[in-house]
């Protein structure tokens, strides 16, 4: 589904990504995952076309999509829940979420639909339809920011992070809602310090770090690796200790 | 005549200035909501409109309203093509870049009015009846009322446009987070062109309604556009709501201080009050979601 070969990304003279290649195949989870700094967020842009690459090629559904604007891109069906969420404050949430249906616009019936299956996926947004977006919780701004990608209907769901803030209770309904969506047939692909989390509901996994994939295997293969635990600090996984 | 017999007399014209000064720190507004971008041309908007109608009127003998109507299209035009031409070839440029870009482009027009239309002030006829009414004691121009009464309906439907349409949301997420709205096909750039049209068109709207009370020359953007630059300060930067209660406080405040001062300082009040608002108060009347007054 999508394909990147030897990306190379820079911000000024500085190389934040070196050659990275990588592949998301079709009803896949698969998680990147990398310490502070290694570059993850700045590959989700470039995937999304906000930053720029000089050199190397993205493929999404058999299509070049490297450096199209991003609204070309959101459109071809990659959404992006960016790291930080990114809500608009000033905004309802029933209108945050109408501003994730931006593209498709004029579908009112299916935007109607969508809706009814966001809410379904993620309750709490129903209970604050009209609550303005800056007033929620850290919690709910997140699963807004969720809800918002999926109201643009995308084939590749990218998460940067989308644990980040939330309490454990949070992050284990967030991560099986994950689950339920790919179920439904959504691909993601998952940036995320919570790394036994991430890996528990991947298939795959890469390891980035300063710019390079260092590893790359199934879930299992990475839970065990050394370069995962050396990589993010001795950090050890909850199946080590249980 | 002595101070307080004519006190309401300048209240009522200051309400009438405050009114064209709300509309042009709209613009300002406007525009640096979607880009950051304060816009030096936004005075000469407000000239176009009112030499360009004034052209249509006189020259091409139109009537009013389609003279007029025909000048905010083309001043909005000209505010697409400003934006296609000058800030979106410099979007990567720095804010300085930027507003160094827009004060070439405000010279610019104002030459080419001067060039295309000639240089003597031009003044637009009322738009109805030259008789001052008498309202509660007060003489009021008909124009004034005029003044108001399209403001106020101008108002209405910028904040219809603004909260109850698509279109209008997509500009205010834009102008929040860039990036969100970028992320969700909301192109920023697309936003950014459609502030360009919508300020100058609403620029253009507040020079048609002013030149019948002030002469407009090709020059005569300048001092408004800083007029409306610091009712925009003075309400609070960002802000619509900033924008349009500034413009009026500016207008008012201008007024009365003709009661003290010989009328010929009247523009230094304007600059004063920009000091003022800057050393004690920077973040406006209302508060600036991009100025946090603890870092000044
Ligand atoms: N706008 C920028 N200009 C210059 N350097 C940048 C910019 N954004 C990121 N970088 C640098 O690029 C490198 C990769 O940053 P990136 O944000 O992609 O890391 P990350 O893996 O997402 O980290 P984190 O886990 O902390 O979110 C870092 O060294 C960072 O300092
Ligand atoms: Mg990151």
């Amino acid at each position: 589904m999508l394909k990147i070969k030897k990306l190379t990304v820079q911000y000024g003279p500085l190389p934040a990504l070196n050659e990275i290649s990588l592949e998301v195949k079709h009803g896949e989870v698969v998680s990147l995952l990398g310490p502070n700094g290694a570059g993850k967020t700045t590959l989700l842009l470039t995937l999304s076309g906000i930053l720029k690459t000089t050199e190397g090629r993205i493929i999404f559904e058999g299509e070049d999509i490297t450096n199209l604007n991003p609204h070309k891109i959101v459109s071809k069906g990659i959404g992006h829940v960016p790291q930080g969420r990114h809500i608009f404050p000033t905004l309802s949430v029933i209108d945050n979420l109408m501003m994730g249906a931006y593209l498709h616009r004029d579908e009112k019936k299916e935007i109607k639909k969508d809706l009814e299956w966001i809410y379904q996926l993620l309750p709490v947004l129903k209970e604050r339809t009209h609550q303005r977006a800056g007033t929620l919780s850290g919690g709910e701004q997140q699963m807004l920011s969720i809800g918002k990608a999926m109201m643009g209907r995308p084939k590749l769901l990218l998460l940067d992070e989308p644990s980040l803030g939330l309490a454990p209770r949070l992050m284990d309904e967030v991560f099986a809602t994950f689950r339920e969506m790919n179920r439904k047939g959504l691909t993601l692909f998952i940036v995320e310090q919570e790394i036994h989390l991430s890996l528990s509901i991947s298939s795959r996994g890469y390891l980035l770090r300063n710019g390079r994939v260092i590893k790359e295997g199934s879930a299992s293969t990475l839970m065990e690796s050394r370069e995962l635990m050396a990589s993010l600090g001795g950090y050890l996984p909850d199946v080590y200790i249980g | 005549m002595d101070f307080w017999t004519y006190l309401p007399q300048l209240f009522s014209s200051g309400i009438t200035i405050g009114a064209i000064y709300a509309l042009v720190a709209l613009g300002f507004v406007t525009i640096s909501r979607a880009s950051q971008i304060i816009n030096f041309a936004q005075g000469e908007f407000v000239m176009l409109g009112g030499v360009i109608t004034f052209f249509f009127l006189k020259e091409v003998n139109l009537p009013y309203p389609l003279a007029a109507l025909i000048a905010i299209l083309i001043v909005a035009l000209i505010g697409f093509v400003m934006h296609l031409s000058v800030v979106y070839p410099l979007r990567k440029a720095s804010i300085v870049i930027l507003l160094m870009a827009t004060l070439g482009a405000s010279i610019f027009l104002s030459s080419t009015s001067g060039l295309i239309f000639g240089t003597l002030p031009k003044a637009l006829p009322p738009f109805s009846g030259e008789q001052p009414l008498q309202l509660w004691g007060v003489f009021v121009l008909p124009q004034s009322i005029w003044v108001l009464l399209s403001t106020f309906i101008l108002l209405i439907f910028l904040y219809l446009l603004s909260h109850r349409t698509l279109l209008g949301k997509a500009m205010e997420a834009s102008s929040t987070d860039p990036l969100g709205a970028d992320l969700l096909g909301i192109s920023r750039n697309l936003m950014v062109f459609l502030a360009f049209g919508v300020s100058a068109g609403v620029g253009a709207f507040a020079g048609i309604l002013i030149t019948p009370i002030f002469f407009t020359s090709y020059s005569s953007g300048t001092l408004l556009g800083l007029k409306g630059f610091i009712a925009a300060v003075l309400g609070g930067w960002g802000k619509n709501s900033g924008a349009i209660l500034g413009g009026f406080v500016l207008g008012i405040v201008e007024s009365l201080s003709l009661a003290f001062i010989p009328s010929g300082y009247k523009d230094a009040v304007a600059f004063i009050i920009l000091l003022l608002i800057l050393y004690f108060r920077p973040k406006g009347i209302l508060g600036s979601p991009f100025i946090d007054s603890r870092r000044w």
